[in-house]
């Protein structure tokens, strides 16, 4: 691998043994949730109930990734965000809010933050993205990208895999240089509505699955080792084959 | 502060006002009234003692020369007593003239002095307030001229009648105003106060009572009512957000129970308890996403018009919209076509125009049997500038169709058309905020369109 995941991340229990979240979350229940689920997937989590013990937690500066609830009490989450990118601090925000219409998107957004989760959510969708957050600024100087046998060129916009020219629409390839920047990651189909189709909403048909499962044929072909795979109602992964 | 307190406030406070504004006022006047006065006399002062410095000397000049014609003359013509005149010997007692006595205070050769002089004529007396003047003559009698002042006391009387039959009346006229003014300013306050009763009882549809005037009052209970306006219809907002959210999760919420319910009683594997929570899952998420597009069908009904509009290119929106679904319609074996005979442009929203679109389009991917057609068509019908999605599924009933107009165009808002999904009502509120036309038909199928009217473009 020559991009993403140097780490050589293959399991996240044991990727993230070092990797701190600051959750900045009032409701309790969920806040419980959260922690547990984060640290079932091996994060340490330090969790504050309202801004101002956020804002504090979030300048200790070990963290790796703040989750900050839109809606706090003492000091609301988009303030909390605004504070920290004043003082210089970039660590990167997962915005959470109840509030799930496109412009508080753009608010949150534009206020600081990296990613936006509206509540309701599944937890898988959340452990998703903040892996993503983590895994983000990808080599952007690279002329090629390459994950086990395949590979990308971001000049001409062609795919191989090992050698075997892979025919791509435009859109395919952009939904295949996108999970190959977070191989190794789960992929919901939020996130990839959003990023690689920028579109605003999220049509409720399986639109996502269908182009998935076009791509899936082209890059795997029969005879060939599964690269791309579908956890089951939650998204997919690009890996290289073991 | 309560309305009892308010209505004191107001009635202390105009009252107060209106006295002194009057009091401000009657100082003006007064003071300027003064100042007239004290000027004008001053001038007349002067202008009579020019007057009778002038005669004494030309009377000094003809005693001078040995006769006293002059004095004659101003003792002779004075009809409106005027001009006390008089010849006294150096001792005081009086020679000629119409002056009794010598005027208190008055000193030979100096300045002329105010002085009461004492007249007479035949058959009357008189103190006559008045400049007066004393100059020795050649031959050491003493010559004494006068000019009355009348006109100076005059002045004053005009000034405290003025006072009296002017100010008088205007102040019984501004306390009379003020009561009547502060009267009014609290029966509508009481007024205020009943409907603001009324209001917070639960009665939105009241209003204060304004008259379209400009007085401050008025203003205020004019923004009030504007504000009144405002919160009712987001009160109903909320209201109807609510309705819509509470009838359409009753549905899904039943499933997942009855489902959650029968695991509960009947499930004994780790298999069937897994797939009970993922039936159940299943039913939460439709329920979220029930919310989410409720919530989001409100969000566009109240998007500003023209905030983010931007001209759109509706052949290219379209074919996009066709590249985005048409792995989709394959894969369900659907033929789907886009057909963009014109070009055109329309100031719109390209997010939201694509979404409402791409739910016609995926309405048509989801409701088409296998094997059917959809097309998608920007065309230009009667003038007007079409999208239209045609499908070869059951299309609807008439009667629905009849029930759906109704709902779309009759309504303000679009509301959710029950057993239609939400995605159609989505489309006629985006259709809506750009000002353009929502049709359904049905034509083999069901035919939607979005229709620009000539001068939406």
């Amino acid at each position: 691998m020559e991009v993403d995941g140097l780490d050589g991340t293959t399991d996240g229990s044991q990727a993230h043994a070092m990797t701190k979240v600051v959750l900045i979350e009032d409701d309790a229940d969920t806040a419980q949730d959260i922690c547990a689920e984060l640290r079932d997937s091996g994060y340490v989590v330090d969790w504050a109930a309202d801004g101002l013990t956020g804002l504090e937690m979030a300048r200790a500066a070990d963290a790796d990734v703040l989750v900050i609830d839109r809606m706090l009490p003492g000091m609301d989450g988009l303030a909390v965000i605004d504070t920290l990118r004043r003082e210089k601090i970039r660590t990167p925000v997962l915005v959470l809010s109840a509030l799930g219409a496109v412009n508080d998107r753009v608010k949150g957004l534009r206020a600081g933050g990296d990613d936006y989760l509206s509540k309701p959510f599944a937890v898988l969708e959340l452990v998703a993205r903040i892996e993503a957050l983590l895994r983000r600024p990808a080599d952007t100087s690279a002329k090629t990208l390459r994950v086990g046998p395949l590979e990308i060129d971001l000049i001409e916009r062609s795919a191989n895999r090992a050698g075997r020219e892979i025919e791509l629409l435009p859109r395919e390839y952009k939904l295949l240089e996108y999970m190959m920047r977070h191989c190794e990651q789960l992929l919901t189909r939020a996130m990839l509505f959003e990023e690689v189709w920028k579109y605003k909403f999220v049509p409720d048909s399986n639109l996502v699955d269908v182009h998935m499962g076009r791509l899936r044929r082209k890059v795997d072909a029969s005879g060939e080792a599964a690269m791309i795979s579908n956890i089951r109602g939650e998204g997919f992964v690009l890996r290289a084959p073991d | 502060m309560s309305f009892a307190r308010l209505i004191d406030w107001v009635w202390n406070s105009t009252f107060r006002y209106t006295v002194v504004l009057f009091v401000a006022i009657a100082v003006a006047v007064m003071a300027s009234l003064i100042f007239a006065y004290v000027n004008t006399s001053r001038e007349l002062v002067s202008f009579l003692d020019g007057l009778i410095i002038q005669e004494s000397d030309s009377m000094v000049a003809q005693a001078k020369e040995g006769h006293l014609t002059q004095y004659e003359e101003r003792l002779r013509q004075d009809p409106r007593r005027y001009k006390p005149t008089g010849l006294f010997a150096p001792t005081g007692e009086r020679i000629s003239g119409n002056i009794l006595r010598w005027p208190a205070g008055l000193e030979v050769d100096q300045a002329p002095i105010q002085a009461e002089i004492h007249r007479f004529g035949p058959g009357w007396k008189m103190i006559q307030p008045s400049r007066a003047l004393a100059r020795r003559l050649s031959d050491g009698t003493i010559l004494v001229v006068g000019w009355s002042t009348k006109d100076n006391e005059q002045t004053a009387l005009v000034v405290e009648r003025g006072l009296i039959f002017g100010l008088l009346p205007a102040f019984l006229l501004g306390l009379a105003a003020s009561l009547l003014f502060a009267a009014r300013t609290q029966r509508r306050i009481r007024e205020m106060q009943l409907r603001a009763a009324e209001i917070v009882a639960g009665d939105f549809a009241r209003r204060l009572p304004t008259r379209n005037s400009e007085d401050p009052l008025d203003k205020l209970a004019q923004i009030v009512n504007g504000m009144l306006d405002e919160i009712q219809t987001l009160v109903e907002n909320l209201a109807a957000i609510g309705d819509d959210i509470a009838h359409d999760l009753r549905t899904p919420l039943a499933r997942v129970r009855i489902g959650l319910e029968r695991a509960k009683h009947s499930a004994t594997t780790p298999e069937e308890f897994q797939a009970a929570t993922d039936r159940a899952m299943a039913g939460v998420d439709h329920a979220i996403s029930i919310v989410t597009a409720l919530l989001r069908i409100r969000e566009i009904e109240q998007t500003r018009r023209f905030q983010a509009f931007g001209s759109v290119d509706l052949a290219e929106l379209i074919t996009e919209v066709g590249e985005l679904y048409e792995p989709f319609a394959e894969e369900k074996k659907l033929a789907l076509t886009v057909h963009t005979d014109i070009q055109a442009s329309v100031q719109g929203d390209r997010d939201l125009l694509f979404e409402a679109i791409a739910n016609l389009v995926d309405n048509a991917v989801k409701y088409t049997p296998e094997g059917g057609r959809i097309d998608v068509a920007l065309a230009s019908e009667g003038g007007h500038t079409v999208i239209r999605v045609r499908d070869t599924g059951p299309g609807i009933a008439e009667n629905e169709r009849e029930l759906l107009a109704q709902r779309f165009y009759r309504s303000d808002r679009s509301r959710h058309t029950k057993g239609l999904g939400l995605g159609l009502t989505l489309v006629a509120a985006i259709v809506k905020l750009h000002g353009f036309r929502f049709e359904i038909k049905s034509g083999g199928g069901f035919v939607a369109g979005i229709v620009v009217p000539q001068d939406g473009g």
